[in-house]
């Protein structure tokens, strides 16, 4: 619920964010912790933490899928890949 | 009228049904028209039948219990096939078969099927009445089960003829039983001639054509051609305190809980916060005038995973299946009552499990398929959106996708925007949960939770996402949602 909030604030235009490398990301202080038993902001870094060495696997996971569909595969699709390699 | 009796006077289906009951030699032809009178009157056959088994009608009124031959108990993705003119639309995510050889192999199966048994002509209206999006299916079965869902599942019977009027734009669909043997069991769609024909099951999505079939796997050809989306999604209104609504899409692979997402309850702390549901399984959405996407839910109804459903886990749930419900493959106490594994309170003595043998808490084997299911109308539920009615639909503000992943993905981003949200979705992926395959942990790849059931081209349908954003002035705001982060919580 509190994740679905911080959507719903953002499409509002009323929730902050910052810039990740997969995307925005809320900052702890626009995440309603309150209330949550033993979630504190050190919690929610570790659950929105993203560790370059796993993405780096994903993204060739990815691919097994995308070879299959190599050729009806959108070149905007590729150049997202490409783009999310350089940020990691 | 006589009830029973035809009730159309569209040329282009008497025909069609004319033809196919000369073909497949029913012994009777019931036309349904979706009245209250009708639904008791074949519930009454079905219980004579023993297709249904009346629950005990004081705890559950209007509540019946069915077991499907224990051979057909899930969709079939290996008996599903997307019949193209050439494989190459039908692409590699999906089975594929010539129209023609798929058309001789499934109607000599049905040739003279069902002999012996009564063909119901069951037409039906996915989407509200009126709805530019809404569109009209008539289904032939000789399943008394089916008829009965579909009577839960969409809007049936007369209202979807007066839709159609004297048009020939309308899905027709072909149910057999047969002997439900595997070995004979197919479900194709022949997206040129608006067609799905399904033989050998009668069970769930195989057999409710409206459903994945046509909602979906049709729908999605007819959303490229003409500029709209037909997505696996639910939908859900958020309404703040300040009495404002946002409405929220959002797409799942199965097993990440998309019903209990639909049906969310805030806790306690999110005073004046409500979660409307709009749909949870099925959306279609299309550009408004005013630039924005709009989605409505061609349903009526929820066919949901009964294991697992609590007062807990989906209060509202629990809500919606007190009446009028069908089930399926769950377990059934001797005194009239459902029972299945993670439902409230401790398990019965003694019961029936989902083949009908006797079950104790001390049997090995699960009391409820893992895949057992309630059929239960959406008017049932106390959080059912008034919107749901609206031909114009819900204009949607935000899409989530989600997946099921322990580790590597976080909570939740926002995607850049549309073109690297399509990205995101295109990418998504969840953890495989079936310990017996001892893959557990393994990535299974589902874009737009939409593998199963996009039928086209995977490939042109990502194009078709991103050639929708010529088409949307404000489009919705993409995300990515992971609520199985080892360590996270809601």
């Amino acid at each position: 619920m509190r994740v679905l909030e911080w959507v719903v604030e953002r499409c509002r235009g009323r929730a902050n964010a910052s810039e990740g490398l997969l995307g925005w990301v809320p900052d702890a202080h626009d995440f309603d912790l309150e209330g949550l038993d033993g979630f504190d902001a050190a919690r929610l870094q570790q659950a929105q933490s993203t560790n370059a060495e796993e993405w780096r696997r994903e993204v060739l996971q990815q691919d097994e899928l995308f070879m299959r569909l190599y050729a009806h595969l959108p070149k905007e699709i590729i150049f997202q890949r490409e783009l999310l390699i350089a940020r990691l | 009228m006589h009830p029973g009796c035809c009730n159309s006077d569209n040329p282009h289906v008497n025909r069609w049904v004319a033809e196919i009951a000369a073909h497949c030699q029913p012994n009777a032809i019931h036309w349904c028209d979706g009245s209250l009178d009708e639904k008791r009157a074949l519930t009454a056959e079905a219980v004579a039948g023993g297709t249904l088994i009346p629950l005990n009608q004081k705890k559950w009124p209007g509540c019946y219990y069915h077991r499907s031959n224990p051979n057909d108990v899930a969709r079939v993705e290996q008996c599903t096939f997307i019949c193209t003119p050439t494989e190459d639309e039908a692409g590699p995510t999906n089975n594929w078969l010539a129209p023609a050889a798929m058309r001789t192999k499934l109607m000599g199966l049905l040739a003279g099927a069902m002999r012996g048994r009564t063909m119901y002509v069951v037409p039906f209206l996915m989407g509200p009445p009126g709805s530019p999006l809404a569109r009209v299916g008539v289904e032939l079965t000789d399943s008394i089960y089916v008829v009965l869902s579909m009577g839960i599942m969409t809007r049936m019977g007369r209202v979807a003829l007066e839709q159609l009027g004297v048009g020939e734009d309308f899905t027709r669909g072909i149910h057999s039983m047969l002997d439900v043997n595997p070995e004979r069991r197919y479900i194709a769609h022949f997206p040129q001639e608006n067609t799905i024909i399904s033989v050998g099951s009668n069970y769930g999505g195989n057999v409710l054509l409206g459903k994945k079939c046509m909602a979906l796997r049709l729908a999605s050809h007819w959303g490229r051609d003409e500029g709209w989306l037909a997505e696996h999604m639910l939908v859900l209104g958020v309404e703040s305190p300040d009495g404002k609504k946002t409405f929220v899409a959002g797409a799942f692979p199965s097993a990440c809980g998309k019903t209990n997402f639909a049906m969310l309850r805030p806790p306690a702390r999110f005073a004046g916060w409500k979660v409307w549901t709009v749909g949870d399984d099925i959306a279609w959405m299309k550009p408004g005038p005013d630039g924005r996407l709009y989605a409505i839910n061609p349903e009526t109804g929820y066919f949901g995973v009964a294991p697992g459903t609590n007062g807990k886990s989906n209060p509202n749930a629990m809500e919606c299946i007190k009446r009028d419900t069908i089930f399926t493959n769950v377990a059934l106490t001797p005194d009239g009552d459902v029972w299945w594994e993670g439902k409230d309170g401790p398990p019965p003595a003694e019961c029936l499990d989902w083949r009908g043998q006797r079950w104790t808490p001390d049997s090995k084997a699960k009391a409820a398929h893992p895949n057992s299911r309630f059929c239960a109308p959406m008017s049932n539920n106390p959080m059912l959106a008034i919107e749901v009615h609206d031909p114009a639909g819900v204009p949607i503000s935000a899409i989530i996708f989600g997946g099921r992943r322990t580790s590597t993905i976080p909570l939740v981003y926002q995607a850049f925007n549309w073109v690297h949200g399509v990205y995101v979705g295109a990418t998504i992926g969840s953890e495989t949960t079936a310990a017996a395959t001892g893959l557990v942990g393994q990535v299974r790849r589902d874009p737009m939770a939409m593998l199963p059931f996009c039928g086209y081209n995977m490939g042109d349908y990502f194009a078709h996402w991103l050639q929708m954003r010529r088409h949307i002035a404000n489009p919705p705001r993409i995300f990515h949602v992971n609520w199985f982060r080892k360590d996270a919580d809601d």
